[in-house]
C-alpha cells in the first residue's frame, strides 16, 4: 500500500516539473494568426495585401463609397439620404453620424491596414524582393488612393505613415496640410511607377499606370495650383495618346457593355467584354462571381430618389457635337424621344420611360406616371433590370466598381495641354477619347477647348464616383452651379445651399472628442 | 476478545466528559450506533446464562463478552464481590440486572448499551412520582436528528436520541428540566412538567464555538475569522423551490445581490453581483467555486445536495484567489457521507406556476377603440384618416360576447397556470473506512408561456475512502442534463455576431403580445392565425402564437464536473491535499423558423391572408458549444499549536486550462416545416457555417499563514501570485497580498466579565485582488484575421478578387494592440464587528468596505478614427465601491415554541473615479463623480394647462398645446469640459443636450432580506422577504408608451390622462407620433430627442415575500419510513411595489465583454413565476 502512494507521489511530482512555464502559457489564437509569423510565403503576402485591397469595397450606410451618392450632391444626381442631404442644404455639422462618420472612419481604417501590411512584409525576405517591393508599391498605391479622398472631402488631414499603436503617441495625432499630404503620396506614386509592372491592369493587382493615373489626379486637383508641367511629364513617361498597348480606349458600343453587368445579356445591341479586353479600366473594386464576396445594390441606382438630374439629361450633346436644345431649332431635336440623336453615352447612363416600361410591378415605373421628367440612372444597373425583371431585395451587384479608367487620363492630360498652351497636342487628346461618340472637335481657342474638356469629363463619367464632385470643387464652380438646382426629387422647390465652407466636410465630433489636438474645418 | 474500558465514575466532571465524549463520538459516527436503538437493543439482545456463585463483577464480564453492554458505576456503590447467582433463559438485559443487583442498594439505567449503576439516592422521595417521557428532535425543517443526548439537567442521567430523532428516558421526576444538546446546534431545555411526551425542535446555532466555515482551499474556526464573509447552510436555502441555485441565494448572503430578470424557465438570467460593480467591462460575477474547483456557474449543482453555501467578500478571504477574486468568491461545499447506517431522503414537490404581475392593459375593446381615435385626434387634428367609426366601436360595445367583436387581453392569454414537479433522491451512508453521499435530482418546469420547458436532471457522487490512517481519497462527480425548449428563434445571422441563433426572446414574444390591439382574437376557429381586425388601421406586428408555434428552439445541455482527491496526513500537524478534476459543457441549440400565414379578419369579410412569416428566413440552425476545463491543485497544510500560539499556515499550487469550441451551421430554404434538421433542407448555397475556438492558461503559487494567541489576537495574511495566458510574458504575473487583523476583547483579562455579553470580535483587513476575465483571451497578442472586423461598415470579409471566381481571403488586424495590458487591479479595505449577546440568541455582524478598483479594462477605449481604429482595449479607468452589510439574528423559545429571525441590509455606493472620454452614451452618464452609468435625463416637470410657445433645440420657438409635458429648462449649452452637461442657468431655450441632468436610481439604495423561523412541536414555518430601495427603471416600449408601433393598448392609468376637462398634473393627453415636434404631443416617445426624460423613469422599489414553507413532522415510523414531513411552501407569493410589472429586473446592463451597451428598458419581460407548492420529505 505504501509503495503505491510512494508511487503517485512521484508521478505528481513530475507532473509538476514536466509543465515549464512558457510552453504552458504560450497559446496561440486559433482562428486568428500571429501577426509576427504569418508572411511566410506568397500565399499569406497576398492575403495580407488582399485585406488592403478589400478597402476598394468600401461601403457607407447607403451605398458603395464609389458609385451611390457622390452624383447626388452635383449637378449630375438626386440624393435623398439624410447625411447627404444635409450637404446640398448646407446643415452639415460636427455631430453628423452616419456616411460621413463611416467614411471617414473607414478610409483611416484601409490606410491603417495598407500601413500595417507595409510594415510587416518590409522586414522579411521569404519572397523575392523584386515582388515584395512590387507589392509594398501596392499597398502604397493603395494608401494614396485613400489620402486622395480624405484630402479632398476633409481638406488638412491625420498622416500616419506607419500602423501606430501606441495610445499615448495617436493622441498626438494633429491635422497637417493637405499640399504636404498630397507631396508625400505623390513621391509615394513615383517611386511606384517604377516599380510596378508596365503592364494593363487586368490580374487585379495595380499597375505602373495606375499609378501614374492617380498621381495626375493629385497634380490636378486644387492642392494650391494645379501642376500641369507634372502632369505632362507623367503622361509622356508613360502613357500614350493612341494605340497604348497596355491602355486602350474600348468602342462606342463596348462602353455600354462595360457598365451592364458581368453577366451580359447577349443581344444585338451590345458586344460582350471580357474582363481582360476591359482596356479602359485601370482600377476598380472587382467584382467575383463568388458569393462569399458580393455587395447589395443598395437601393441607389434604381431608386425613385437617387437618380439622374434633368440636368445631366440636358447637357448631352446632339450627336453632330451640338448643344441640347428643345426649341426645335435644331432639327436633331425629336420631341417624341428626346433621346434620339444624341451623344450615345446618354443612353447609356440614363434611361427613360419607355425603356422602363418594360419592366413589371416596378416602383419606378409606377413612379414614372407621374413624374415623365424623371430620369433613372442606367450606368451600372445590369440588362436584366432593365429588361427582364424588377430588382430584388439583397440582389448583389454584379460587376466590378470602376474607380479609374483610361480616358480620364487623356482628358487629364489634355487639360494640362490646353492650360499650358499647347492647344494642338490638347486636342488630340481630347478627341482620343471624343470621337468615339461625337465628331472631333476642332475650335481652337483655349476656353472652347477648356469647355469641350469639361463637357467630355461630365458625359463620361457621369454616375462614376465622386469624379464629377472633385471637378466641380477644383473648378470652384459649386457656388454657381448648387444654388440653381432643387434639393431633391421630392423637394423641386428648395434650392441648394453653396457656401465656401462646404469645400470641405466637418472632421466628424467623435474624432474631435477623442482626440482634442484635431481641429475642425473653417465654417463648422 | 474485546477489551472493555472501566471508567472510574470518583466524581461527576469524570462522568460529564465522559457523555461529552460518547455525545462527539455519536455525532461523528452518526446513525450507526443507534440503527438499532438503546431501547431496542436492550430489549432485543437475549441472554442464555447460567453463572451459579459469581461474583457481580465476575456477571458483569460475562455480559459485556456476550453482548455490547458496558457497564458504568462506581466501585464503592456497591459489593463487586458479591456472589450471586443468575440463571435465566431467553431474557433481556433488565431480567439479569434485577437478579444480579437485587442485594444491592443500587438503581440501573440502561442508555443504548450502556448500563449505569448508582446508589439508590435518598434524595429521591419515595412521593416524587417518576416516569418515562418520549419524544422527538427535530431541526428547524422537521428533519429529525439523531445522536441527540438528552440529559435531565442537573444529573447524569441522560440518552441520546436514535436515528429516527426519538427518544426515550425514564425516572423522570416530575419537576425536572430536560437539556437537548447536539453539535452545531443551539442547547435547548424543556420543563417536563405533566407531560410525557415531548417534541423538541433544536435551531441551528449560528455562533457555536465549533463552527467551521469554508474558507479558501480549506476551513477554519468561525471564532478565529478575522476576515468578511457570509454563509447560508444548504438546510436553510431548500425552502424555496425553484430551479436554479442562484435565484435561491436572494437575501441569504449579505453583500451578494441577486437579480432574476426573467421567469423564463431555465434561462433565469440571474446576474450575482458582490459588493458593487468593479469593472466596466469585465466579468463582474463572483468566482463560483464547488468542492474545491472552480466552475463557471451554479446550474449543475442540485441544491440538495448543498451543505453550505459561503461568499468570501474582503480581501482578506478572497486573495487566496487572487486574479479570480475581483468579483468575490463564493464557495459551495456539497455534503458528505457519515459513517452509518444508508439513509435514504427523498424529497418530491408538485408546484403550481403562475406569472407574477402582469400588466393592466385597457382589453376593452370599445374603450380602446375611442383611446385610438381620441390619441390619433390629439396628435394630428380632427381630420385625421383612419379612425375606428362610431359603427365599430358600437359594434363591440353592444357585442354581447359576440367572437367577432372580442376584447382580447393578449398578455393573459399568453400565460397559462402549470404544475411543475421537483424530485430529489439522496443515499447517504458509510462504514469507518469510507462514506459515500449520493444524490439525484429532476425538475420539470413547464413555462407559464406556451412554448417553454425546462427539465433539468443532476446528480451529485461523492465518495471518500480512507486507505490508511493517513492516507484518505475520494470522488466528487455532478452532473446535469438539461432540456429547454423556447420560442422565437431566427435563423437570420445579426451582422458580424457569433452567434446564428436569436433566442432567449421570450422578451420579444410577450413584446409582440402586448403590442397587439384587443380587437381581434388569436386564432380564428379552424386554428388560423389573426393580425388585425382593422386592415386601414391596425398595423399588424405579428401574432405571438405564431411566433411560438413556428419557431420552435430548444437547448440541451450536458453538464459535468468530476474532481478527485488525495489527502495524505504525515503527521497530525501536516496534510498534504491534491486535487484534479475537470469540468466539461456540451451545449447544444437548435432552432427551426416556420413560415406560417396570418391572416386580415374583421368578422365580416372571409379571413384574408397577410404576407406575414414569422422568424425571418425560413430554415434551421445548429449551434454547438464545447468547454472543457481541467483543473489541478496541491496544498500543503500545517497546523500547530504551541502554548498559547497557534500557527497554520497553507502553501499551495493551482493549474488551469480552459478551452471552448463553437460550431454552428445554418441552412435557409425549407419546404416543409414537418422536418426541421439540417438535413430536410433544400440542398442549397443557402448554407452557412461557423466555428471558432479559444484557449485559456492559468498557473497560480499561494500561502496562507494564521496566527492566533489565545484566541484573542488573530491574524491572517495570503498571498498569491497567478500567471494567466491573457497578458504578455513581461506583464503575466500579477501578486495579490492581503492581511487581516482581529481582536476578541472579551478575552482580555482586563475585561469585566459581562454575562450578557458573549463574544466580541473586531475584523479589519486590507488586501489587493486582480480581475483577468476582460476581453479576448488573447489580449496582448497582434494576430490577422479574417474576420470582419466587429464595428467596421467595410460590409464583407477582408478579401479581394483578385480572380475573380475564386477570391483571395484577405488577412488584416482586427484590433489595435497595446501589449502593455495587465490586470485591473482593486484594492480592498474592510472594517467589521461580530456581536453575541444573551447566551448567543442575538447575534450582530456589521461590515464596512472600501474597495478602488484601478486600471480597469476598457473594451472600447475611444480612439480617434485617423488610429484606423475607433476603439482599443485600454487600461484607462478607475472606479470605487463602498458600502455597509448589517446583519442581525436573533433566536429564542417559549417552551418548545421556537422562533427565530435573521435581518441583514446591505448598501453599496458606486463611484467612477477615472474614464476615458467621458460622457453621456445613450440616457446613461459614464464620468468621473458618478456612479458608473448612472442616468442622464431630462427633466419631466409636470403638465402644461394652457398653450404655450417655448424655444426648443437650438431656440426656434414652437407653439405647444395644453396637455403637453412641461421639460424643465435647467442650463445653457452644454460642453464637452463638463461631460456634455449643460453648464449655467436656465437659457430660456429646452434642448436635450444642455438641459440633461443626472439622475439616481441605476443602483438600488439599499437591499434588505428577512427570514423569520418558527417551529412548535412537529410544525415549522419558515418566511423570507426580500427588498430593494432606491432603485428606479427607465421603460420604453408596447405596455408603458400607448399605441407604440400603432396598436399597443395604453395601461390602465391612462384613462386617467389629460383631457380639457381633466387636467392632469401627472399625465399628457394621449398622443400619437414621433420625430419632429411630434415629440412634444407625445414626448415619451423614445427617440433621441427630449422624450427621454424622467417620465419614463420608474421606481422599482419592492418587498416581496420570496418564499415561505409551512411544514409538519409526522411521528410515523412505518413501511421502512423513519421520518416524513409533509411542507407547504410559496415562491413569490406577494410583491409590494408601485412598480407596474414584475419589479426584479436589471437595468443598464453593460454586455459583459463587448463594448455594446444594451440598455434593456423595455417595459415587460417573462414574469416571474408564483409557486404554490405541496412536497414531502421522507427519510428511510
Amino acid at each position: 500500500m505504501k509503495n503505491i502512494f510512494n508511487k503517485t507521489i512521484v508521478f505528481l511530482t513530475l507532473a509538476f516539473g514536466l509543465v515549464s512555464c512558457n510552453s504552458y502559457f504560450d497559446l496561440q489564437p486559433l482562428t486568428q494568426v500571429p501577426a509576427a509569423t504569418y508572411f511566410q510565403d506568397e500565399p499569406t503576402i497576398q492575403s495580407g495585401l488582399a485585406a488592403c485591397y478589400a478597402g476598394l469595397y468600401m461601403v457607407t450606410n447607403n451605398g458603395m463609397r464609389e458609385l451611390d451618392n457622390f452624383p447626388g450632391i452635383t449637378d449630375d444626381g438626386y440624393t435623398d439620404h439624410p447625411s447627404w442631404q444635409s450637404f446640398l442644404q448646407n446643415t452639415l455639422n460636427n455631430n453628423m453620424t452616419g456616411d460621413l462618420n463611416v467614411m471617414y472612419s473607414n478610409t483611416y481604417e484601409a490606410i491603417y491596414k495598407a500601413n500595417n501590411f507595409i510594415a510587416m512584409i518590409s522586414p522579411t525576405n521569404v519572397i523575392d524582393a523584386t515582388k515584395k517591393a512590387q507589392y509594398i508599391a501596392e499597398a502604397k498605391v493603395l494608401r494614396a488612393y485613400e489620402y486622395f479622398f480624405i484630402t479632398n472631402i476633409f481638406g488638412d488631414a491625420v498622416l500616419t505613415l506607419k500602423p501606430e499603436a501606441q495610445r499615448d503617441e495617436i493622441l498626438k495625432f494633429t491635422r497637417i496640410s493637405r499640399i504636404i499630404i498630397k507631396d508625400s503620396m505623390v513621391n509615394d506614386l513615383t517611386n511606384a511607377i517604377k516599380i510596378l509592372p508596365k503592364t494593363s491592369y487586368n490580374s487585379g493587382h495595380i499597375v505602373s499606370g495606375t499609378a501614374a493615373a492617380l498621381a495626375m489626379r493629385y497634380k490636378i486637383m486644387d492642392y494650391g495650383t494645379p501642376d500641369y508641367a507634372g502632369i505632362i511629364k507623367l503622361f509622356e513617361d508613360n502613357f500614350k495618346v493612341t494605340a497604348d498597348p497596355n491602355f486602350a480606349l474600348v468602342t462606342k458600343r463596348q462602353f455600354k457593355s462595360m457598365f451592364d453587368g458581368n453577366t451580359v445579356k447577349n443581344t444585338a445591341e451590345s458586344d460582350v467584354l471580357v474582363p481582360t479586353d476591359n482596356k479602359e479600366v485601370m482600377l476598380s473594386a472587382r467584382y467575383s462571381t463568388s458569393a462569399t464576396l458580393s455587395f447589395p445594390y443598395m437601393g441607389g441606382l434604381v431608386s425613385t430618389t437617387t437618380c439622374a438630374r434633368p440636368n445631366l439629361f440636358n447637357a448631352f450633346q446632339f450627336d453632330d457635337g451640338t448643344a441640347y436644345d428643345t426649341s426645335g431649332a435644331n432639327p436633331k431635336y425629336n420631341p417624341a424621344d428626346p433621346f434620339k440623336n444624341r451623344d450615345a453615352r446618354l443612353m447609356y447612363t440614363i434611361t427613360n420611360k419607355s425603356s422602363l416600361d418594360t419592366m413589371a410591378a416596378y416602383p419606378v415605373k409606377d413612379f414614372l406616371k407621374t413624374n415623365p421628367t424623371y430620369y433613372a440612372w442606367k450606368k451600372y444597373t445590369p440588362y436584366y433590370i432593365l429588361y427582364e425583371r424588377p430588382l430584388k431585395i439583397g440582389e448583389i451587384l454584379t460587376q466590378d466598381v470602376i474607380l479609374m479608367r483610361y480616358p480620364e487620363v487623356l482628358l487629364m492630360y489634355a487639360e494640362a495641354l490646353n492650360e499650358t498652351g499647347r492647344l494642338s497636342d490638347a486636342l488630340t487628346a481630347l478627341n482620343a477619347v471624343r470621337t468615339r461618340f461625337l465628331p472631333a472637335f476642332t475650335a481652337q481657342s483655349k476656353s472652347a477647348i477648356s469647355a469641350a474638356i469639361q463637357y467630355e469629363r461630365r458625359a463620361e463619367f457621369a454616375e462614376e464616383g465622386a469624379i464629377r464632385y472633385y471637378d466641380l470643387q477644383r473648378w470652384n464652380t459649386m457656388k454657381d452651379i448648387l444654388p440653381t438646382l432643387p434639393v431633391s426629387v421630392l423637394n423641386k422647390t428648395t434650392m441648394c445651399v453653396f457656401t465656401a465652407r462646404q469645400r470641405f466636410w466637418p472632421i466628424p465630433e467623435f474624432e474631435r472628442i477623442a482626440n482634442p489636438n484635431i481641429t475642425q474645418n473653417t465654417g463648422y | 476478545m474485546k477489551k472493555k474500558w472501566h471508567p472510574d465514575f470518583s466524581d461527576r466532571e469524570n462522568l460529564k466528559k465522559f457523555l461529552r465524549i460518547m455525545r462527539i463520538t455519536f455525532f461523528l459516527v452518526l446513525g450507526l450506533c443507534f440503527s438499532v436503538s438503546a431501547k431496542s437493543y436492550s430489549q432485543t439482545k437475549l441472554f442464555d446464562v447460567n453463572l451459579n456463585d459469581r461474583t457481580i463483577l465476575e456477571v458483569m464480564g460475562y455480559v459485556e463478552e456476550h453482548s455490547d453492554f458496558v457497564f458504568l458505576y462506581k466501585k464503592e456503590d456497591l459489593n463487586l464481590d458479591r456472589k450471586v447467582d443468575v440463571q435465566l433463559t431467553g431474557v433481556t438485559i433488565d431480567a439479569i440486572l434485577e437478579q444480579m443487583l437485587k442485594e444491592e442498594k443500587v438503581t440501573y439505567d440502561v442508555y443504548d448499551r450502556q448500563i449505569v449503576i448508582r446508589k439508590a439516592e435518598s434524595v429521591l422521595s419515595a412521593e416524587q412520582k417518576k416516569k418515562s417521557v418520549t419524544g422527538k428532535v427535530t431541526d428547524a425543517n422537521g428533519l429529525s436528528i439523531p445522536g441527540v443526548s438528552v440529559v435531565l439537567k442537573g444529573t447524569t442521567i441522560g440518552t441520546v436520541s436514535d436515528s429516527n430523532g426519538n427518544y426515550t428516558i425514564s425516572n423522570v421526576p416530575e419537576n425536572s428540566v430536560l437539556q437537548f444538546s447536539f453539535m452545531g446546534m443551539k442547547t435547548q431545555e424543556v420543563e417536563v412538567g405533566g407531560k410525557t411526551t415531548i417534541y423538541v425542535s433544536l435551531a441551528e446555532d449560528v455562533v457555536r464555538i465549533e463552527e467551521v466555515v469554508a474558507v479558501g482551499y480549506g476551513t477554519q474556526k468561525k471564532v478565529n475569522l478575522s476576515a468578511a464573509l457570509s454563509m447560508v447552510s444548504g438546510k436553510a436555502l431548500n425552502n424555496a423551490k425553484l430551479s436554479n441555485l442562484a435565484e435561491m441565494l436572494q437575501g441569504q448572503l449579505a453583500g451578494l445581490s441577486v437579480i432574476q430578470s426573467t421567469g423564463e424557465p431555465g434561462n433565469e438570467d440571474v446576474n450575482l453581483v458582490l459588493r458593487g460593480r468593479g469593472s466596466f467591462g469585465g466579468n463582474l460575477s463572483p468566482l463560483i467555486i464547488v468542492d474545491g474547483i472552480p466552475v463557471s456557474n451554479m446550474t449543475a449543482i442540485n441544491p440538495t445536495s448543498i451543505e453550505s453555501v459561503t461568499a468570501l467578500k474582503d480581501a482578506a478571504s478572497c486573495a487566496i484567489y487572487g486574479s479570480r477574486a475581483a468579483g468575490g468568491v463564493i464557495l459551495i461545499t456539497t455534503k458528505q457521507g457519515n459513517e452509518g447506517k444508508e439513509v435514504i431522503t427523498y424529497d418530491g414537490s408538485f408546484g403550481v406556476y403562475s406569472p407574477t404581475r402582469m400588466p393592466d392593459l385597457i382589453t376593452n375593446s370599445a374603450e380602446y377603440m375611442q383611446m385610438y381615435n381620441q390619441a390619433k385626434i390629439n396628435r394630428y387634428g380632427p381630420n385625421v384618416a383612419n379612425l375606428y367609426s362610431q359603427t365599430d366601436i358600437d359594434k363591440y360595445k353592444n357585442a354581447n360576447g359576440d367572437p367577432r367583436y372580442p376584447n382580447t387581453d393578449w398578455a393573459n392569454a399568453l400565460f397559462n397556470t402549470v404544475v411543475g414537479q421537483n424530485h430529489n433522491i439522496n443515499i447517504s451512508g458509510g462504514n469507518k473506512n469510507s462514506s459515500h453521499n449520493i444524490s439525484l435530482g429532476i425538475i420539470d418546469q413547464p413555462g407559464t408561456m406556451p412554448g417553454f420547458d425546462y427539465k433539468k436532471y443532476t446528480f451529485q457522487i461523492n465518495v471518500t475512502s480512507k486507505l490508511s490512517n493517513k492516507v484518505q481519497v475520494g470522488i466528487s462527480a455532478r452532473g446535469l442534463y438539461s432540456d429547454r425548449k423556447g420560442a422565437g428563434g431566427s435563423v437570420k445571422a445579426p451582422a458580424g455576431s457569433e452567434s446564428v441563433i436569436q433566442f432567449s426572446s421570450s422578451r420579444d414574444i410577450l413584446n409582440q403580445a402586448i403590442n397587439q390591439a384587443p380587437t381581434y382574437g388569436p386564432k380564428l376557429a379552424d386554428g388560423s392565425y389573426v393580425i388585425n381586425a382593422f386592415r386601414t388601421i391596425e398595423t399588424p406586428s405579428g401574432n405571438p402564437f405564431a411566433t411560438i408555434e413556428n419557431t420552435p428552439v430548444t437547448e440541451r445541455d450536458l453538464r459535468l464536473e468530476t474532481s478527485a482527491f488525495l489527502k495524505v496526513s504525515f503527521t497530525d500537524w501536516l496534510t498534504w491535499e491534491t486535487r484534479g478534476g475537470f469540468n466539461t459543457d456540451e451545449d447544444n441549440m437548435h432552432s427551426f423558423a416556420g413560415k406560417t400565414l396570418q391572416y386580415y379578419w374583421d368578422g365580416t369579410l372571409p379571413p384574408r391572408a397577410q404576407p406575414w412569416g414569422v422568424g425571418g428566413d425560413l430554415g434551421v440552425s445548429d449551434a454547438n458549444r464545447r468547454m472543457i476545463n481541467p483543473v489541478f491543485y496541491s496544498t500543503l497544510n500545517y497546523q500547530k499549536k504551541l502554548g498559547n500560539h497557534q500557527v497554520s499556515g497553507m502553501a499551495g499550487y493551482q493549474m488551469e486550462y480552459t478551452r471552448n469550441d463553437f460550431f454552428s451551421a445554418r441552412r435557409q430554404d425549407f419546404l416543409t416545416s414537418v422536418a426541421q434538421q439540417i438535413d430536410a433542407g433544400v440542398n442549397n448555397s443557402n448554407q452557412f457555417t461557423q466555428g471558432n475556438a479559444q484557449e485559456l492558461a492559468l498557473m497560480s503559487f499561494f500561502g496562507r499563514l494564521n496566527y492566533n494567541y489565545k484566541e484573542k489576537y488573530l491574524l491572517e495574511i495570503d498571498a498569491r501570485a497567478d500567471g494567466s495566458s491573457r497578458f504578455s510574458p513581461q506583464k503575466r504575473w500579477g501578486i495579490f497580498p492581503s492581511a487581516s487583523l482581529a481582536w476578541r476583547p472579551l478575552k482580555e483579562s482586563f475585561m469585566p466579565e459581562i454575562s450578557w455579553m458573549n463574544d466580541l470580535k473586531f475584523r479589519g483587513s486590507f488586501g489587493v485582488l486582480g480581475n483577468q476575465s476582460v476581453g479576448d483571451n488573447y489580449l496582448y497578442q497582434n494576430v490577422l484575421s479574417s474576420a470582419q472586423i466587429p464595428g467596421s461598415a467595410w460590409g464583407a470579409q477582408p478579401m479581394y478578387a483578385f480572380d475573380k471566381t475564386s477570391p483571395t481571403q484577405g488577412f488584416a488586424s482586427p484590433k489595435l494592440v497595446d501589449p502593455n495590458l495587465s490586470w485591473e487591479t482593486t484594492y480592498s479595505t474592510n472594517l467589521g464587528a461580530d456581536l453575541s449577546l444573551f447566551k448567543n440568541s442575538l447575534t450582530i455582524n456589521f461590515d464596512y468596505y472600501y474597495k478602488k478598483t484601478v486600471n480597469i479594462l476598457v473594451p472600447d477605449a475611444k480612439l480617434p478614427y485617423s488610429s484606423g481604429f475607433g476603439t482599443q482595449v485600454q487600461a484607462l479607468g478607475s472606479m470605487q465601491n463602498k458600502g455597509f452589510e448589517l446583519v442581525v439574528g436573533y433566536k429564542g423559545h417559549l417552551k418548545d415554541f421556537n422562533y427565530g429571525a435573521n435581518w441583514s441590509i446591505q448598501a453599496n455606493r458606486n463611484k467612477v473615479l477615472t474614464y476615458p472620454t467621458p460622457g453621456p452614451w445613450g440616457m446613461q452618464m459614464y464620468a468621473p463623480g458618478y456612479e458608473y452609468g448612472t442616468y442622464f435625463l431630462n427633466i419631466f416637470d409636470g403638465i402644461r394647462q394652457t398653450t404655450e410657445v417655448v424655444k426648443l433645440g437650438n431656440g426656434t420657438p414652437y407653439t405647444l398645446p395644453a396637455g403637453t409635458m412641461i421639460i424643465r429648462d435647467v442650463h445653457g449649452t452644454s460642453t464637452a469640459a463638463n461631460y456634455g452637461m449643460g453648464v449655467g442657468g436656465p437659457d430660456g431655450i429646452v434642448n436635450r443636450d444642455g438641459d440633461r441632468v443626472v439622475m439616481s436610481g441605476m443602483y438600488p439604495k439599499f437591499e434588505s432580506g428577512l427570514t423569520l423561523t418558527a417551529s412548535w412541536k412537529g410544525l415549522d414555518v419558515t418566511c423570507s422577504f426580500y427588498g430593494v430601495y432606491g432603485v428606479k427603471h427607465y421603460l420604453q416600449g408596447a405596455g408603458w408608451i400607448p399605441f407604440e408601433g400603432n396598436t399597443a393598448p395604453p395601461s390602465t392609468m391612462w384613462r386617467d390622462a389629460w383631457t380639457p376637462t381633466n387636467h392632469s398634473t401627472k399625465l399628457p393627453m394621449l398622443a400619437f407620433g414621433s420625430g419632429g415636434t411630434g415629440v412634444w404631443y407625445n414626448p415619451l416617445v423614445q427617440d433621441d430627442n427630449l422624450g427621454r426624460n424622467s417620465f419614463n423613469l420608474v421606481d422599482g422599489s419592492y418587498v416581496r415575500l420570496k418564499n415561505i414553507n409551512v411544514g409538519y413532522t409526522f411521528n410515523f415510523q412505518k413501511f421502512g419510513v423513519q421520518a416524513l414531513r409533509v411542507y407547504f411552501s410559496g415562491d413569490n407569493l406577494l410583491t409590494f411595489t408601485k412598480f407596474p410589472g414584475d419589479p426584479e429586473r436589471q437595468t443598464g446592463v453593460y454586455n459583459e465583454g463587448t463594448a455594446a451597451r444594451a440598455f434593456q428598458s423595455q417595459f415587460l419581460r417573462y414574469p416571474q413565476n408564483k409557486i404554490l407548492s405541496m412536497g414531502v420529505s421522507l427519510k428511510f
